[in-house]
């Protein structure tokens, strides 16, 4: 792995954009870009919209589907450390690690309670497949953290991977 | 948008209100030697059922929002215990400690509602004064953290029985697994202890007091100090939010201005310090703000709707939500009961079959979560969308399911900053000031008219712009957001709000913080008293410090507000201890001091 600039945050976040990445985090953490990786999200300029106007101005929205966004990702910029990068799912955490974008840290803010789901921390949900996922990652290295907002509770993952 | 004749009037009328409030402000009283309340059971128990009322779906979304801030807190404790006077003024000085405060995404840090209505009653049970009261309440805050807790995970269990509810197509039970079934366990989690605690508190409160009285007296001044202090803590945790861009200068105009006008020693009417705040708000971002290429409203006209739905329903889902968004809030699905129940008379007129109305209520059973008010612009567009689909228009699950999961983020991003970070920490200060004649923490007897002030403010934010902007949805769909997002309206609101928060932030370093030396020495028969020196230098020098200290350590240090706080109370105590030199006041005489006061 080429020696670049560590990203500043890797989230899994079903809402993407919202109060705790915006009212929280943002102002912990001197972030300048967000970069979205989700292929639905990339195809639906009305959403593109959304999320690029919801943010405060100073902060700069990207948009990318998985694939682009590893090659994006991939290019050394100055802005690393101060980049977000937000995912919908541990699938999508699986895809971009898989796909050469090499992560240290993982960040799981918030996955929402679907059917097939289960709670296992706070507002996390997570599949059978899902855990599956996070525990492979957590194998090759990964340290997990759940963690909704800075200043909360955090749950290492390496922790409750044993109980489920 | 043309301002209607309604609007007008509302806003007279608030205005009305306003004035009539910056005119009736009262005086602080004299300081009075305050005897506690004997604190009877029925009151233990009124206070308990007030802390459950505050996290309560029954008061339009005002329970949160208003109930459960200390200041309201402190005037309700304050009427039940016979003396409302000094619960206005206990509860203002315990909210100054909440000023920053926000919970974002179920994030609940501190709890204000346990410190308020708990911190209160302890202190009027126990004869503590005002500055007493503030560093009492401030550990209570903290143990609010652990029932929240429990709440989110045993209110998880409801919407399981909803499920099933929503399998039988029956609208009315789940709409009662929201806000009925939720509602006796949380009374029981939230009213017992505290009422417990209130009516078993008070003695123990008053015995260790009466200890600390004969043995260590440094003590209350210690409490005194750090009461002062801790207000810093509350502001600080607003200027991370507010203290950046290029807005961060009216933090220093607003000390600057409010220090000239003689404050803290002249007691100032921050309401009419916020009036130049709003003033040079509004300059600035007419001064800065570029007019965006306006891009023409889309729709503005409006869809044309097929007509199944009259406004009244539209109407009767709003109240719904604007009562129950929070009444079974859980981990697993957050909002998502309060979604389904919001939508229940909706889905009883468009839907009459048994799988149709199962169908949707099962679609809106899901997770759900955002900011109430701002968030309800995605019900508006829900609703045209069940509509179109009732009428038979090809409108998949997904596409309604897409919308909310794909709004309910950024519109709670912006609700929060606008609700939380701007509308209640602003009006707070003002409704604190006004309660307290300017004087918060030192003021015994405090004003009524500043908690109701600040209910004014909050009500006509929540209910009018959740109204307005679920309205809009319903009838502009997608255009709603868009054009709330790109008119640049917004924008300038948060920058005019950025300019107004920093300057009352500025206000509140002076009139609100507490920190002074009472340190001096004689050297060759001349005094050199350590506060005049640096009075002379710069007035309030030493709040204006320990708030860009706190500030510093919170946003650059990312040191929790917990430690702070707990550090803030051991220097205000420690710094207490008699062990500087100083001069007593009448005779001259040199005697030992503590190093603030």
């Amino acid at each position: 792995m080429s020696v670049i600039e560590e990203l500043g945050l890797v989230r899994i976040d079903d809402r993407l954009i919202h109060g705790q990445v915006i009212a929280v985090w943002c102002k912990h953490q001197p972030f300048t870009r967000i970069v979205i990786l989700d292929d639905g999200v990339a195809a639906d300029q009305f959403m593109q919209d959304v999320l690029r106007l919801s943010a405060p101005p100073g902060l700069q929205v990207e948009v990318f589907s998985i694939a682009e966004g590893i090659k994006v990702l991939s290019q050394d910029t100055p802005a690393r450390r101060t980049t977000m990068v937000l995912l919908k799912s541990p699938l999508a955490a699986k895809r971009l690690y898989e796909g050469g974008l090499k992560y240290n840290a993982l960040n799981i803010g918030g996955i929402g309670h679907a059917p097939g789901r289960k709670n296992i921390f706070k507002n996390i949900s997570a599949s059978a497949e899902e855990i599956v996922i996070l525990k492979e990652l957590l194998k090759q290295g990964v340290k997990i953290t759940l963690l909704t907002v800075p200043g909360e509770k955090s749950q290492a993952f390496s922790d409750l991977a044993g109980r489920l | 948008m043309k301002a209607t004749k309604k609007q007008v009037s509302v806003a007279m009328v608030v205005s009305l209100v306003l004035m009539l409030a910056s005119f009736v402000v009262v005086r602080a009283a004299p300081v009075m030697e305050t005897k506690p309340v004997t604190m009877n059971l029925l009151m233990a128990a009124i206070v308990g059922i007030f802390y459950y009322l505050s996290m309560s779906p029954w008061f339009a979304n005002l329970g949160f929002t208003v109930l459960y801030r200390p200041l309201v807190a402190g005037t309700l404790v304050g009427l039940v215990m016979g003396r409302p006077a000094e619960g206005v003024a206990i509860g203002a000085n315990i909210n100054v400690l909440y000023l920053g405060w926000i919970s974002a995404g179920g994030s609940l840090p501190g709890d204000p509602g346990l410190a308020g209505y708990l911190g209160t009653a302890l202190a009027l049970g126990a004869g503590l004064n005002v500055q007493a009261a503030l560093a009492l309440a401030a550990p209570l805050g903290l143990l609010g953290g652990l029932t929240w807790s429990l709440r989110m995970s045993l209110c998880s269990i409801i919407p399981h029985r909803a499920d099933k509810f929503a399998e039988e197509g029956n609208i009315k039970a789940v709409a009662r697994s929201n806000y009925i079934y939720s509602q006796p366990f949380l009374f029981v989690l939230y009213a017992v202890p505290v009422a417990l605690a209130a009516y078993l508190g008070s003695a123990a409160v008053a015995e260790g007091l009466n200890w600390i009285g004969k043995n260590a007296i440094w003590v209350m001044n210690g409490l005194y100090v750090a009461s002062g202090m801790l207000a810093a803590l509350g502001i600080a945790l607003n200027l991370k939010f507010l203290f950046r861009g290029n807005v961060w200068p009216y933090f220093f105009i607003g000390f600057v201005v409010t220090s000239l006008m003689g404050a803290p020693a002249a007691k100032v009417n921050l309401l009419m310090l916020a009036i130049i705040g709003a003033a040079v708000a509004f300059m600035h971002v007419l001064f800065t703000t570029k007019e965006t290429a306006a891009q023409p409203a889309v729709a503005a006209a409006g869809r044309q709707g097929p007509g199944l739905l009259t406004r009244r329903d539209v109407f009767q889902s709003w109240l719904r939500w604007l009562f129950f968004s929070h009444a079974c809030y859980n981990w697993e699905r957050m909002q998502g009961l309060g979604f389904a129940q919001s939508m229940t008379p909706i889905i009883a007129k468009l839907y009459k079959t048994k799988e149709d109305i199962s169908a949707a209520l099962q679609r809106h059973l899901v997770f759900f979560n955002t900011q109430p008010d701002v968030g309800g612009v995605i019900h508006g567009m829900v609703i045209a969308m069940e509509e179109e689909r009732a009428t038979g228009a090809d409108i998949s699950d997904e596409a309604i399911n897409g919308v909310k999961t794909g709004l309910m983020g950024p519109m709670a991003g912006i609700g929060d900053t606008v609700q939380q970070g701007i509308v209640i920490p602003i009006a707070l200060a003002i409704g604190m000031s006004v309660a307290t004649g300017g004087a918060v923490g030192t003021a015994t007897q405090g004003n009524i008219l500043g908690p109701l002030l600040y209910l004014v403010l909050v009500a006509a934010f929540v209910w009018g712009v959740g109204w307005f902007l679920w309205w809009q949805g319903y009838r502009q769909g997608r255009a709603a957001v868009t054009n709330i997002l790109q008119s640049g309206t917004l924008n300038r609101v948060i920058v005019g709000a950025g300019v107004l928060g920093n300057f009352i932030m500025g206000a509140l370093a002076v009139s609100f913080v507490k920190l002074s030396t009472p340190v001096a020495f004689m050297i060759g028969g001349s005094k050199f008293q350590i506060q005049q020196m640096l009075n002379s230098f710069m007035p309030n020098l030493l709040p204006l410090l320990l708030v860009l200290l706190i500030w510093w350590l919170l946003a650059k240090k990312n040191v929790s507000p917990t430690w702070i706080m707990v550090a803030v109370i051991l220097v205000g105590v420690l710094s207490a201890i008699p062990i500087w030199p100083g001069l007593d006041a009448k005779t001259g005489a040199a005697i030992l001091v503590g190093l603030f006061n």
